[in-house]
């Protein structure tokens, strides 16, 4: 017999629009921490991450009647989710800085050399902390792609599929945010 | 979710930078907010259970229990009325029977209920039964149909007109002390002479023959005789018997 922890998430959130509250609480345990990360790296402070996330939640369950397995719940989960990060920089005029950084050319992005592997725990330490700022340095579309894939373990065709967009722009973007962390990180070292 | 998966090319995958930031996953949302999702999940799915009975269950529920409420009612009615349910339908052999109960369940009444019954119209289509299980109903029952009420009505009304006659003085004499092998009303013709009491009649008819109305009071002794047919005559009026 097959437990709830060993359900898939699509079965899971059928589940839940069929009306078991358990199959939503697995669901929710898997994702929640990923899905915060990933709004609180891609938006300006906490409090509002706070609030995107409740909001895409409650998107969830105010769907959860006309879920259909079509697609991976994960890509249905953070396409809500990117909808409402587009909607927040939309609504507080950040909407263009979001697109111009989005669009830097490859050209200019200089190929980084090989950043120092950290040794000791303060090391790595200091070198999470690097990466966060660097992270946070990123231009707004090239954060998501990395952040999608980190968090949410996507391919590039489950990214493009969450972020609205094609496969190649995708791949364009994660290349630019690898060469920038990687510059990034260098440059600390 | 047919896709084609293809390979993440070198320069777009660097382990070293994952491992970093895999180690720098630790914020989870806080517990207040996991408690504010799960509380409108859980309200979610109520709601829609609530909402799925009353789209499927209210009104088909509440229809059963309008039709239960009717037969029981209907039942019920018909175990302390079966008179009031439907008088005009039964067979006429039925009522003979009820008749015939009416007669065994009028011994077990009190003497004053018996009288009563039988200056009721005896003869009518539809005897207006007095019982104990119709006063029971009148005082519990305010949840009777119509029909029935309008019909329990009617038999009050009948029941006061009787009433009313039963106050008259002639009335009032009556049968209180009629022997028990005296039959009630089978063959009589004259119908206050058969509700008088025998010593009356009697002292009727030699009053009778006092006044020289000897066919009268002949033609009275044989009524006398085929009402009464146990009683014994007195010596004086033997003598007009043959």
């Amino acid at each position: 017999m097959v437990t709830i922890n060993e359900l898939t998430d699509e079965k899971l959130m059928l589940g839940y629009r069929d009306g078991n509250i358990r199959a939503f609480e697995q669901l929710y345990s898997r994702h929640k921490g990923g899905l915060y990360r990933y709004l609180l790296r891609s938006c300006d402070s906490r409090a509002i991450a706070e609030e995107l996330f409740q909001d895409v939640w409650a998107s969830v369950i105010k769907a959860r009647s006309s879920y259909e397995a079509s697609a991976r719940f994960t890509t249905w989960l953070y396409r809500i989710a990117s909808n409402r990060l587009t909607d927040y920089y939309r609504k507080t005029g950040k909407w263009d800085q979001y697109i111009e950084q989005a669009d830097e050319n490859s050209a200019d992005c200089p190929v980084s050399p090989p950043y120092k592997q950290p040794e000791h725990q303060s090391d790595i330490n200091q070198q999470i902390q690097r990466l966060l700022q660097c992270i946070e340095q990123l231009p707004l579309l090239q954060r998501q792609v990395f952040l999608l894939k980190e968090e949410a373990g996507m391919k590039l065709e489950e990214i493009a599929r969450s972020l609205a967009s094609n496969r190649e722009a995708v791949k364009s973007r994660m290349r630019y945010a690898i060469q920038k962390l990687r510059l990034c990180m260098q440059a600390e070292a | 979710m047919n896709e084609t998966h293809h390979p993440t090319p070198p320069d777009l995958e660097d382990s070293r930078l994952s491992a970093l930031y895999q180690k720098s996953r630790l914020e989870e949302p806080a517990m207040r907010l996991d408690s504010v999702i799960l509380t409108r999940a859980r309200h979610a799915v109520e709601k829609k259970t609530l909402l799925w009975f009353k789209e499927h269950w209210l009104v088909p529920l509440s229809s059963f229990a309008l039709a239960m409420l009717t037969v029981s009612l209907f039942i019920q009615m018909k175990q302390e009325r079966p008179d009031v349910i439907a008088p005009a339908t039964r067979a006429p052999s039925i009522q003979a029977k009820e008749h015939l109960k009416d007669d065994v369940q009028m011994k077990e009444y009190p003497a004053s209920e018996v009288r009563r019954k039988s200056r009721e119209g005896r003869t009518t289509a539809a005897p207006a039964r007095a019982s104990v299980p119709e006063m029971k109903q009148e005082s519990a029952g305010k949840a009777i149909a119509p029909a029935a009420e309008g019909i329990r009505t009617q038999q009050r009304g009948q029941r006061q007109r009787t009433n009313r006659e039963d106050v008259q003085p002639g009335n009032i004499q009556g049968f209180t002390e009629a022997p028990e092998n005296a039959p009630l009303s089978s063959g009589v013709t004259n119908k206050a002479s058969a509700t008088e009491k025998p010593g009356v009649w009697i002292e009727r008819i030699r009053l009778l023959i006092k006044q020289q109305k000897k066919e009268e009071a002949i033609r009275e002794l044989n009524m006398f005789r085929q009402t009464f047919p146990a009683y014994k005559l007195p010596d004086d009026l033997q003598q007009f018997m043959h």
